[in-house]
């Protein structure tokens, strides 16, 4: 893109583009990152050095410890990383299961009212998550399902997004891979498994970061269907610090959210190169 | 080593006909190629013999029975594809040994690590790795069996995707264009191999190509596909010298052949443009008949040399060296496209540009298609070949 728009010009101008494209860049990063190294940096300080007029990124008496150790004392912190490791998981293997196979169906084989469905596919990635909320919680609440893992769980196991990515990206495996396959006895649900999933790799991982982050940061739907504290995810937690410290112990409640955001950004970095190759779309070469 | 029996097999995608109503037998053993350009149906076909495709109506019967119910990996049948379709992330290993894993284990088996440990898993495993070990080791890619499809070059996967149909020991080798990712050169070594391959193993082969030299270098019979519809089968040489239809005339050989519009005069003998051939081998009806001629059935003549029955002149438009022949374009009045004759270099090498050259063809091998574009057979092939010597 930046070559082709730099093609045939001066290499003067062509330095003016790049510093001018390198500014936006860095503003956006700026802006992006600004917050997050904010919590770090507030998450080591004292309470005293927070509050403090001059302002330095770097603290001068180094508080990491009491704050840290405050955030996993004073509320069970740990338990609500481990819960949302544990429902982020779940949700998302649940979400693999459906979307495999719905994916290759929609992709792959030919049947009657594929393309319906497929419709059917993208009209609920229209369907913001708030509008079934109410139904479903009256569902789960008929069930007897309400203030369980299974609450938080069971709305997000089907991913209509999941499926579309899938879907797109199954849609770029050439058919003879499946031909083969047929023909050296693999059967229809072993083609998914054995070849589309791993053929698929890049683009599930892809998902599987999105999955996370989405599922790590839900607010909205956990908060309405878990009251007990032992069931919290990640960001109830968070919300628990503030209110049990009344909002005003800054130190403990940034090192609770700095705790709370590393598995999503060690997750992205672990992942970063499939991630890519997922969302650019190329399965075999 | 089977045999495939196809009998008026259509197939429709959407509003075209793909397959119009194709009946086609082929021998146990044999190396039959479907030929035809792209688009004419010879690989749907090849997927409905697979099992890969269903056909709207007609039967396909393997060895005897009938298959149409079968899934394709009930049919015994093996196939090569134009990519190759090696599973990307498997090693070759595991790519040639799929097709035994999925036959010899159990479902629960397969399944990884707790494979492992059920009994009964070891020895079959260790045969399938002797199986895979052989015919990697006669395919000459032993070496890279734990490498990935990735690392392989186009010729090593082509050999990859023949050893992993080659493991089952399947009745009957589908091969679908499978020389057609190859670079010029390996092409024609790899032909050769195929070839080899087909005698070595006795099986049937059937092979799908749009490239009229492969269908001619390795088969035992060509099926020549137009349209969805079979022109001719016969072996490679008959296909050349007795075109069905002016169709397949057209299709096979390079340069092209010469075409000619003519028509029969009272005496049976031809009028074609300003000149009179004799073609005593066909008895034609009075009407419009096209002639054919192949560009190396003609000779040049030359002024006060011997007298040939069919001649026809021109001007030398175009000269073409191709070092171990020369291809001589010349205008002939009343038609719009040049004739094309193969000329020895030495006699090449006399000609100009603007000259005018008479090419003589004899009578026996002029080809006699009628106004529908049949081939109009001959009286009796013997019988003329001793009038000619006589």
């Amino acid at each position: 893109m930046s070559v082709l728009a730099s093609a045939g010009r001066s290499p003067a101008r062509r330095l003016a583009f790049s510093a001018f494209r390198h500014a936006v860049l860095l503003a956006a990063s700026v802006l992006t990152l600004g917050p997050f190294v904010l919590m770090v940096s507030i998450s080591l300080k004292s309470p005293g050095e927070i509050f403090a007029p001059e302002f330095s990124l770097w603290p001068q008496t180094w508080y990491a410890w009491e704050n840290y150790s405050l955030a996993f004392t004073k509320q069970p912190l740990l338990r609500f990383i481990l819960n949302g490791f544990f429902i982020t998981l779940c949700i998302f293997t649940a979400q693999a299961l459906f979307a495999l196979p719905c994916a290759y169906a929609l992709a792959k084989l030919r049947w009657r009212g594929r393309n319906t469905v497929f419709v059917f596919v993208l009209l609920g990635l229209l369907v913001p998550p708030q509008v079934p909320a109410i139904p479903l919680y009256i569902l789960l609440w008929q069930v007897g399902l309400l203030d369980t893992y299974a609450a938080i769980i069971l709305p997000s196991t089907i991913s209509v997004f999941g499926i579309f990515l899938m879907r797109q990206f199954f849609m770029t495996v050439p058919d003879s891979l499946i031909h083969a396959a047929r023909l050296d006895g693999v059967g229809e649900f072993g083609i998914v498994w054995r070849i589309m999933l791993p053929t698929a790799m890049p683009a599930l991982v892809a998902f599987g970061v999105l999955s996370f982050i989405w599922n790590w940061n839900e607010f909205f739907w956990p908060l309405l269907v878990v009251q007990s504290e032992h069931l919290a995810t990640p960001p109830l937690g968070v919300v628990f610090f503030a209110n049990a410290e009344a909002g005003t112990n800054y130190g403990p409640l940034m090192a609770a959210a700095t705790a709370v955001t590393a598995p999503l950004v060690i997750a992205f970095l672990l992942a970063q190169r499939w991630f890519i190759e997922g969302v650019t779309m190329t399965a075999v070469k | 080593m089977a045999s495939v029996e196809i009998s008026k097999v259509a197939k429709t995608f959407g509003e075209t006909a793909v397959l119009r109503s194709v009946s086609l037998s082929i021998e146990k053993g044999e190396f039959l190629t479907l030929v035809g350009p792209s688009g004419c149906g010879k690989t749907t076909l090849l997927r409905i013999i697979a099992g890969l495709e269903t056909q709207d109506s007609g039967a396909v019967k393997i060895a005897g029975i009938p298959v149409d119910h079968l899934p394709p990996k009930r049919r015994d049948v093996a196939m090569v594809f134009q990519n190759y379709a090696l599973y990307p992330y498997m090693t070759v290993a595991e790519n040639m040994a799929l097709p035994l894993v999925m036959r010899r284990f159990s479902a629960l088996q397969r399944l990884p690590l707790l494979g492992r440990l059920l009994p009964g898993t070891t020895p079959i495993r260790a045969g399938i790795d002797a199986e895979v070990g052989q015919v990697a080791r006669s395919l000459a890619i032993d070496h890279l069996l734990s490498r990935r499809p990735a690392q392989l070059s186009g010729g090593q996967r082509q050999r990859v995707a023949l050893g992993r149909a080659m493991v089952r020991n399947p009745q009957i080798f589908l091969m679908d264009e499978p020389l057609s990712n190859l670079d010029a050169k390996l092409r024609v070594q790899t032909r050769t191999e195929i070839a080899e391959l087909h005698r070595r193993l006795g099986a049937t082969f059937v092979y799908v190509t749009h490239d009229q030299v492969e269908a001619m270098t390795m088969s035992s019979r060509v099926a020549v596909m137009l349209e969805g519809d079979l022109h001719q089968v016969a072996p490679p040489q008959e296909i050349y010298d007795a075109p069905a239809d002016l169709a397949v005339a057209g299709f096979i050989g390079t340069p092209k052949i010469n075409l000619l519009p003519a028509q029969v005069r009272g005496d049976g003998a031809f009028a074609v443009l300003d000149r009179v051939w004799p073609l005593p081998q066909v008895e034609a009806l009075a009407g419009g008949y096209t002639l054919g001629v192949r560009p190396e059935a003609w000779t040049p003549l030359r002024a006060g040399g011997r007298v040939a029955l069919c001649a026809m002149g021109g001007i030398v438009r175009h000269i073409e060296l191709l070092g171990s022949e020369t291809l001589v374009h010349f205008a002939v009045e009343g038609l719009q496209q040049p004739l094309v004759a193969r000329v020895d270099p030495m006699v090449g090498a006399t000609l100009r540009l603007a000259d005018a050259v008479t090419f003589g063809v004899s009578p026996e091998r002029v080809h006699v298609f009628d106004a529908q574009g049949r081939r109009v057979p001959r009286r009796d092939a013997l019988e003329f070949r001793e009038a000619a010597v006589g």
